[in-house]
């Protein structure tokens, strides 16, 4: 049995959107120290990795690890049934083929209930090593939705530079160049507006501005996001999801092309 | 295509005869309508070109000696209409046929420099640089040519042109129809007679040679115009005395008469389907094609040139890989390597093809605007026609020119724009995500 719950269905809401562009399917892990969700794009280029704490939940319980298949543009449809105050519970029954979605008012006057079949998914499951990043730039998510989708006017491609001076997002294509330089803020009385980089090494990258602003869906997740980089190491994009766990994206980086 | 529509486009070539009946054919309207929106059209234009206009006049005159009456058809200009309306008994006129007057728009100096005209009219001798570019009338003392070009011209306006006209028209229907985008035949222009040229500017001759039907204000076309037509107009009347009125002249007359024309018609429109071809027809078979040439061509002379102006580039493009494709000169009984060969033979051999191509197009542009622009045309006191075009002769030619030469400079510009975005392309390539993790299982 499985069964979890959250106090906010906007949260599951935001979620959703944050990954069903990338993704059109995908398996969500259930054990006990809560939910997973591994799965790469169609094009093999990102990585989405979804962890929500089972400490997160206003209950959370599953008795045995539980795979859930799911088509996320269906979860999305049924979760835009759903208000966005509304308690939200996810309930399966072990070896199950259907999720049962429940939205319950605040006061608990209405409650509706949608079942969704569940899919059988054969999807791989990467390990990601860690890694010691060069460069951890934290800057408010707003911006950086804002740099990519200004630079993928430009060019396809967004060249990621980060110095001491501060991170460099640069574009060129037919238009003309396009540079977006941030500092590191000094002191900032918002924690959320902070711009922070933290260097090891300079670290120049070349990123898919596509890709990049498909991660910013994750936007209304959290105000602030995380952008670890490191040479020929696919770039990490993290949204904190405040209390729950995290929405980490791992883009490859573009490569030199050897063989032109 | 309407009748307004295609006098508004200028389709219509009024360089050469146009016979109400030829328009009667083609667009298939009545009499009247035709004549309405002709003589609209010609007040519109009236004041700035005029046209030479030619009316049938029907009507009854008695035999002398006998009282019998005879039905009588007769083409006659515009001035001599009110004359015979006089002498004929019942008379009513219709008009007949429409051209421009002569020498109003004749030889247009589309690509004479004004420095030529200036050099001309100064009377000074020409640079040795310029000579060698038109060979023909510079060498050729002035005054000579001079004198037997205004003579021939004097003749060949009014209307008593018709022994003059008559024999050359041959010629210079031939090489009327021939292609007109031929304006670089200097080697054929020399060969030909030079008074024609000495009228004209120099350069005028190189290119008005071959390209004279082309150019609409050309002494070649308003010859051949004047030649074929006369005769014409005088042999459709007679052939149809039988008809009573005037309308059925006018109807039974096209068929008749266009027996020859719409084959003509068919034949041109064949050829212009057959893109390769058809330049090669135009070029190489004026002969046969005068042999037929019967009563006015106007209408098919305007369908080649309709159709040579829509497919133009077409058959440029044709024209230049022929050229440049052509590496054997022997197979001349081809009509495309004849094609080749006048081509590379018509301009200065230093010249690549693609060159001659590119004029062409010139030539038929400057066509084009030539009926736009008001050109101012006189006989200057030592019998030069000159045409005065200053503003307008350098500015199409750069229009025209300069779009096809410095488009594939502008294109050249964007692909290394592109190429930067393209260096990032190219360089780098999206590395899969796969690369940098393993499966876990």
């Amino acid at each position: 049995m499985f069964e979890a719950r959250l106090g906010q269905a906007t949260i599951l809401k935001k979620i959703l959107d944050a990954i069903k562009d990338l993704l059109n399917e995908a398996t969500f892990d259930c054990s006990d120290s809560g939910i997973q969700l591994q799965a790469m794009d169609n094009s093999h280029v990102s990585l989405v990795s979804l962890t929500l704490r089972s400490d997160g939940f206003d209950k959370f319980r599953c008795d045995r690890n539980l795979s859930m298949g799911m088509n996320l543009g269906s979860m999305a449809k049924i979760l835009k049934c759903a208000n966005n105050e509304d308690n939200v519970t996810m309930k399966a029954q072990d070896n199950a083929d259907t999720v049962t979605i429940m939205f319950e008012s605040a006061n608990q006057e209405k409650v509706s209930d949608y079942e969704m079949k569940l899919m059988n998914l054969d999807q791989e499951h990467l390990g990601i090593p860690e890694t010691d990043f060069s460069c951890v730039v934290r800057m408010p998510a707003m911006e950086f939705a804002r740099i990519c989708r200004d630079l993928a006017q430009f060019s396809e491609s967004v060249v990621i530079c980060c110095t001491k001076e501060g991170v460099k997002f640069s574009a060129s294509g037919d238009v003309g160049t396009a540079n977006i330089k941030l500092a590191q803020t000094g002191s900032v009385d918002k924690e959320e507006e902070a711009v922070i980089i933290e260097m090891q090494e300079p670290v120049t990258l070349t990123f898919a501005c596509r890709y990049l602003n498909a991660f910013t869906k994750a936007t209304p997740l959290s105000t602030q996001v995380q952008l670890s980089m490191c040479a020929d190491v696919p770039l990490v994009v993290e949204y904190a999801i405040k209390d729950l766990g995290h929405i980490r994206y791992y883009l490859a980086p573009k490569i030199e092309d050897n063989e032109t | 295509m309407s009748l307004k529509k295609a006098l508004d486009d200028c389709l219509i070539d009024f360089d050469r005869r146009v016979l109400v009946t030829d328009l009667l054919e083609e667009y298939k309207l009545p009499y009247k309508e035709v004549n309405d929106v002709l003589e609209a059209y010609i007040k519109t234009q009236e004041p700035s070109t005029k046209f030479e206009k030619r009316f049938l006049v029907h009507g009854k005159r008695k035999t002398q000696g006998s009282d019998s009456v005879e039905e009588l058809y007769s083409v006659v200009q515009e001035s001599k209409l009110k004359d015979w309306l006089a002498k004929v008994q019942d008379a009513e006129s219709q008009l007949y046929s429409v051209e421009i007057a002569g020498g109003s728009k004749s030889p247009a100096a589309i690509f004479k420099p004004m420095q030529h005209l200036e050099v001309k009219l100064a009377k000074v001798e020409q640079r040795p640089g310029a000579e060698k570019t038109v060979p023909i009338s510079n060498g050729a003392p002035l005054t000579n040519g001079v004198k037997s070009e205004s003579s021939k011209s004097g003749a060949s306006k009014p209307d008593s042109t018709k022994s003059s006209v008559k024999v050359e028209p041959s010629k210079t229907s031939l090489k009327a129809e021939k292609p007109k985008a031929e304006v670089e035949k200097p080697a054929a222009s020399k060969g030909k007679p030079s008074p024609e040229s000495k009228k004209t500017s120099p350069k005028e001759n190189a290119s008005k040679a071959k390209p004279a039907a082309a150019k609409k204000g050309s002494i070649n076309s308003f010859f051949t115009a004047a030649a074929s037509k006369p005769k014409d107009v005088k042999a459709t009347p007679s052939k149809s005395p039988a008809a009573s009125t005037m309308e059925n002249f006018f109807k039974k007359q096209p068929p008749g008469a266009k027996k020859s024309p719409p084959e003509m018609e068919e034949k041109t429109k064949k050829e212009s389907t057959a893109p390769p071809k058809t330049e090669s027809s135009k070029k190489k078979s004026p002969a046969p094609r005068t042999k037929p040439s019967p009563a006015n061509t106007s209408v098919q002379l305007f369908d080649e040139e309709s159709a040579e102006s829509s497919d133009e580039e077409e058959k440029l493009d044709k024209l230049r890989r022929n050229v440049i494709g052509s590496d054997n000169e022997s197979d001349q009984e081809k009509p495309s390597t004849t094609k080749r060969r006048r081509i590379s033979d018509s301009e200065d051999e230093e010249q690549p093809p693609k060159k001659t191509a590119e004029k062409e197009v010139v030539t038929v542009d400057d066509d084009k605007m030539d009926t736009e622009t008001a050109n101012e045309t006189y006989l200057d006191e030592d019998g030069f026609v000159i045409t005065q075009r200053k503003p307008a002769k350098p500015q199409p030619v750069k229009k025209k020119v300069s779009p096809k030469t410095s488009a594939p400079v502008n294109k050249k510009k964007s692909p290394p724009s592109a190429g930067k975005t393209g260096k990032d392309g190219p360089k780098t390539k999206q590395a899969g995500i796969m690369n940098f993790f393993a499966k876990k299982n």
